[in-house]
């Protein structure tokens, strides 16, 4: 048995708004998402917006969602974070937008731990980047916590704030590492 | 063959576990590299997060050092820590943290077999925590340095504060072997 394997892979042959995992198998250790982005907004760099549901109903759309996070924008850098959102927003990757090369993808990295063990709420670490070489190109590392001890079966990658949409080419892959 | 291989994983038992380490790790060249992906609570308790404290081979004389870079509120920070006796560039959350939460740590041990140069060590991690406060909450990544030439047979993480790893703390020791 492999330690790493591809749970499934989505590409956007259209735009879209969502981009949806189901029926997560819980025979991991952990999960890992892989995504490579690109959204149809007015900007350079835009974040990824996530949510995560559990017992084979819909994703929580509750305020049950925090994340923390260290960024640099430009010449720029930020941190903070922790409010109750109803999604992980500082946690999704930053991709890009419409105002950079039409060629320019955002590409980001997140391991969900332990998303099986029902006596944990899920934790999250990410790292992503965007519009290299734009004024605002963008780099992230973050963590998300989702204050629900839940299984993970379910996970929904949106464009940002669950009003904008991704393009065609946007990738995303979701691997399973055992243990 | 497989490029990661699982050599130990281990969840921490009723009562909390002084430390995790790993024993008798190969160093024929069976790997090249190693991984740990940990998720760790403290039991530590008046705090809302603990800190790494890592050694090789039970080696406690002043042979690390680590450069941080890590928020706990606006704006970031970085700091070097240099002749210390073990690495310290990694948190997670302790018993003031929001309830059944635990952080996310990924360790990356390059060339760590090697018997010429000292070795280096990635580490990122998240003190996540449902918060917006100032200091109760600490991510970052860290670069860290092994200033021996001995290959690294063992590892140890315990908690810089000397509490235990909590009940369902998980941590998995990859080998990665090249082409």
């Amino acid at each position: 048995m492999a330690v790493i394997e591809a749970i499934e892979t989505v590409y956007l042959e259209a735009d879209a708004a969502l981009i949806e995992f189901t029926s997560i198998p819980q025979t991991y250790e952990h999960l890992q998402l892989r995504i490579s982005a690109r959204q149809a907004k007015a900007s350079e760099s835009i974040e990824c917006t996530i949510r995560l549901g559990t017992g084979g109903g819909a994703v929580d759309t509750g305020n049950n969602y925090y994340s923390h996070r260290i960024n640099g924008w430009g010449t720029t850098e930020n941190s903070g974070g922790g409010n109750a959102l109803a999604y992980w927003k500082r946690l999704g990757p930053i991709v890009s937008g419409e105002s950079v090369d039409a060629a320019q993808y955002g590409s980001g990295v997140i391991d969900i731990v332990d998303y099986a063990n029902t006596n944990k709420n899920t934790t999250a670490l990410a790292i992503s980047g965007s519009a290299l070489g734009a004024t605002y190109s963008w780099i992230q590392f973050g963590s998300g916590l989702w204050d629900n001890t839940g299984a993970v079966d379910r996970i929904a990658i949106a464009a940002a704030d669950y009003s904008n949409t991704f393009v065609r080419g946007t990738e995303a892959t979701l691997y399973g590492l055992n243990s | 063959m497989a490029a990661f291989t699982v050599i130990d994983h281990t969840e921490v038992s009723s009562g909390g576990a002084a430390y995790w380490e790993e024993t008798g790790i190969p160093t024929d060249g069976t790997y090249d590299h190693l991984m740990i992906k940990a998720s760790i609570r403290s039991e530590v308790t008046g705090i809302y997060w603990d800190i790494i404290q890592m050694r090789f081979n039970g080696v406690s004389t002043s042979v690390y050092s680590d450069t941080l870079l890590y928020a706990q509120t606006y704006p970031p920070a970085s700091s070097r820590n240099g002749a210390r006796s073990d690495l310290t560039g990694a948190w997670w959350p302790a018993d003031d943290a929001t309830a059944d939460t635990f952080g996310c740590l990924t360790v990356w041990i390059p060339n760590y077999a090697n018997s010429s140069n000292y070795k280096s060590v990635i580490m990122s991690s998240t003190g996540a925590h449902a918060t917006t406060s100032t200091d109760n909450w600490r991510i970052g990544v860290s670069a860290g340095l092994y200033a021996q030439t001995t290959a690294i047979s063992s590892v140890e993480i315990k908690s810089g504060y000397a509490g235990n790893h909590a009940e369902f703390s998980t941590f998995t020791l990859y080998g990665i072997k090249g082409a």
